[in-house]
């Protein structure tokens, strides 16, 4: 993602994915609601619900790349190994 | 006081939600959201009661384009252009579970999930990129104790016509590759030793055992040998056996135009010929008469899953309606009164509710949760004590208005996506229900009367005739349950070890 550009069909197929989802999820009063309450409390103009489709068709290859290598880096690296116990081998915890 | 407490709490959920906009961006103009989200200068009045309304939820329900294709095949069209979306769903009658050979089980599931795995000229992964870029969905299951499997699709109505042309072709022309089949074996094998490490797994296997006895839908995963019967040609057989346009039902909801749409359907599905497949049903399962119990020991388990039931109804029972609403009162959420005693007064478990299946057979109605190990003893006690109170007391008016009321409320809420009304109508049809049946549901639902609920306890929780199953730590708790009868003991690998009262855990 950092060094080569992604293929056009790639960025198009997410793309399509992401409009197809947003057209699925929009039918529920309640999820039309999360939508404005969303935009309004994050960016403060809760009409994103209806320019928030073309805002992803603007994205681009090169978007993709400054984003990946901005955020994708080893500094901001968390790596969370788990160690199972073959010893004791108890239980799961109670998930409470 | 109360008031204050409210008050308290809502500026909290203020605060809160500033702080985590800071956090998330500092940038972000917060001084000018706050000054758009003021709150307006009008009175607030606290009433501190809901809102109340009398009336009967009165709903007409958009009824789907019903037609059938010339190969028989019935089809269910629900238009609804709010959104740029389509959903389609195959079912197909006769080619689930329970028909299978009971040395081939998973057959059903295996040869549907196979579907999209090759055909005559695609690959897999041909298959899983084009499904990628046109943005759609596509897969095929079928579940353990369903005579059905169903195949669903979906995607954007501006490319409707690719995706459901490939989708089509996944349907019609499969290839079943080896290589694909072993893999998917592969993969079921390891979910079969994944599986025994849950006590969910453990506690439906044998509950589902214990209720179904010979039924079919008494197996709830394949086994290993099973898996090893699984072969293309098996799985071929199935298909062309199986796979029969007069036993299937397509439904379809979105954004597309029903008139245009059945020519193009039945030029589709031409290729799909009729067939002479019978439908044998199994026996009905019939409710246990005496109670029994089922101990899955799980070595240090902290906690004991429960599940106590039996067979009760079938879908098309008079008795469905009143079990909605019996079942809602006892344990149908959170103030259900399994939920309210074992969880908000006792502090046994985390969450405890009943729950119950009616198909084309009767299926159990069942209730359970996880308890803490220590308590498995009280809270046995409670779930029969409730049981008891639900047979022997009629409901109080309050308690079955409040509970009739949220069943209808969430009926209501159910009706927003197209997928939900059109499977309210797929139900009809299978079922074979009146026309008007969802209609007056609502109304059917509030004609329930106190003597309603408890006769339909009395009928089907006999808790003489439960059955009942415990996985968990044996050696703290096989004490606790012998009061409740006969105890069969079980390993997590499936094994019977013990099966009187005396004989304790090795």
């Amino acid at each position: 993602m950092q060094n080569e550009e992604i293929a056009d069909w790639e960025l198009s197929k997410v793309q399509m994915q992401l409009r197809r989802q947003r057209a699925q999820q929009r039918y529920s009063t309640r999820a039309r609601a999360n939508a404005f309450g969303h935009y309004a409390v994050y960016y403060n103009d809760p009409q994103l619900i209806n320019s928030v489709q073309q805002k992803y068709t603007q994205v681009s290859k090169s978007d993709l790349q400054r984003v990946a290598r901005t955020y994708l880096k080893e500094t901001q690296r968390t790596v969370v190994t788990t160690m199972p116990n073959p010893a004791a081998a108890k239980a799961p915890p109670d998930h409470r | 006081m109360r008031r204050k407490a409210v008050l308290r709490y809502s500026a909290c959920i203020v605060a809160c939600l500033v702080l985590g906009v800071a956090f998330l961006d500092p940038n972000l103009p917060l001084l000018k959201a706050q000054e758009s989200i003021e709150t307006p200068a009008s009175k607030v009045e606290r009433k501190n009661k809901a809102p109340l309304s009398r009336e009967v939820l009165q709903v007409k329900l958009p009824k789907p384009v019903e037609t059938k294709l010339q190969n028989g095949l019935t089809v269910l069209i629900l238009e609804d252009h709010r959104t740029p979306s389509v959903f389609a769903q195959l079912h197909i009658g006769g080619a689930g579970a329970v028909f299978e050979p009971p040395s081939m089980t998973g057959l059903a599931n295996a040869t549907a999930q196979m579907l999209r795995e090759g055909t005559k000229s695609r690959t897999s992964l041909q298959i899983a990129e084009e499904i990628d870029r046109l943005g759609a969905t596509l897969g095929a299951a079928g579940s353990f104790g369903s005579s059905q499997v169903v195949f669903s699709a979906s995607g954007l109505s501006d490319n409707f016509e690719p995706w459901f042309a490939l989708a089509v072709d996944v349907l019609l022309n499969p290839s079943f590759p080896r290589e694909e089949l072993e893999k998917l074996k592969q993969r079921q094998r390891a979910q079969l030793r994944q599986q025994r490490s849950a006590a969910n797994f453990l506690v439906n296997e044998r509950f589902y055992r214990a209720v179904y006895g010979d039924h079919p839908a008494a197996t709830v995963s394949p086994t290993v040998e099973s898996l090893d019967a699984l072969t293309q040609e098996a799985l071929m057989k199935w298909y062309r056996e199986r796979y029969a346009p007069q036993n299937a039902l397509l439904a379809i909801a979105g954004d597309v135009r029903a008139q245009e749409l059945i020519p193009r359907l039945e030029k589709w599905f031409a290729g799909w010929q009729r067939n002479d497949v019978e439908r044998t049903w199994p026996p009905n399962p019939v409710a246990a008469t005496s109670r029994k119990v089922y101990l899955v020991h799980r070595p240090n388990s902290v906690q004991t899953t429960v599940a106590l039931g039996n067979i009760a109804i079938e879908r098309r029972s008079p008795d469905y309606i009143p079990m909605v609403v019996m079942n809602h009162i006892l344990g149908g959420g959170v103030s259900g009164r399994l939920f309210l005693n074992l969880r908000e007064e006792k502090g046994y478990s985390y969450g405890v509710y009943s729950d119950f299946s009616a198909l084309r057979y009767p299926g159990p109605w069942r209730a359970g949760g996880n308890m803490r190990t220590e308590v498995t003893a009280g809270a046995l006690v409670e779930f029969f004590k409730e049981i008891g109170r639900i047979r022997d007391q009629t409901v109080p008016p309050a308690e079955l208005e409040d509970s009739k009321r949220a069943i209808a409320a969430r009926f209501a809420l159910s009706l927003e996506q197209p997928t939900a009304i059109l499977g309210l109508a797929v139900s009809r049809v299978q079922f074979r229900l009146p026309e008007d049946y969802w209609d007056t549901y609502p109304a059917k639902i509030m004609a329930v009367t106190a003597e309603d609920v408890q006769r339909v306890a009395r009928k089907y929780l006999d808790p003489d005739a439960m059955q009942l199953v415990a996985v968990g730590d044996g050696l703290k708790i096989q004490s606790v349950l012998e009061p409740y009868g006969p105890v069969e003991v079980y390993d997590s690998s499936g094994k019977l070890t013990s099966s009187s009262n005396s004989s304790k855990i090795p």
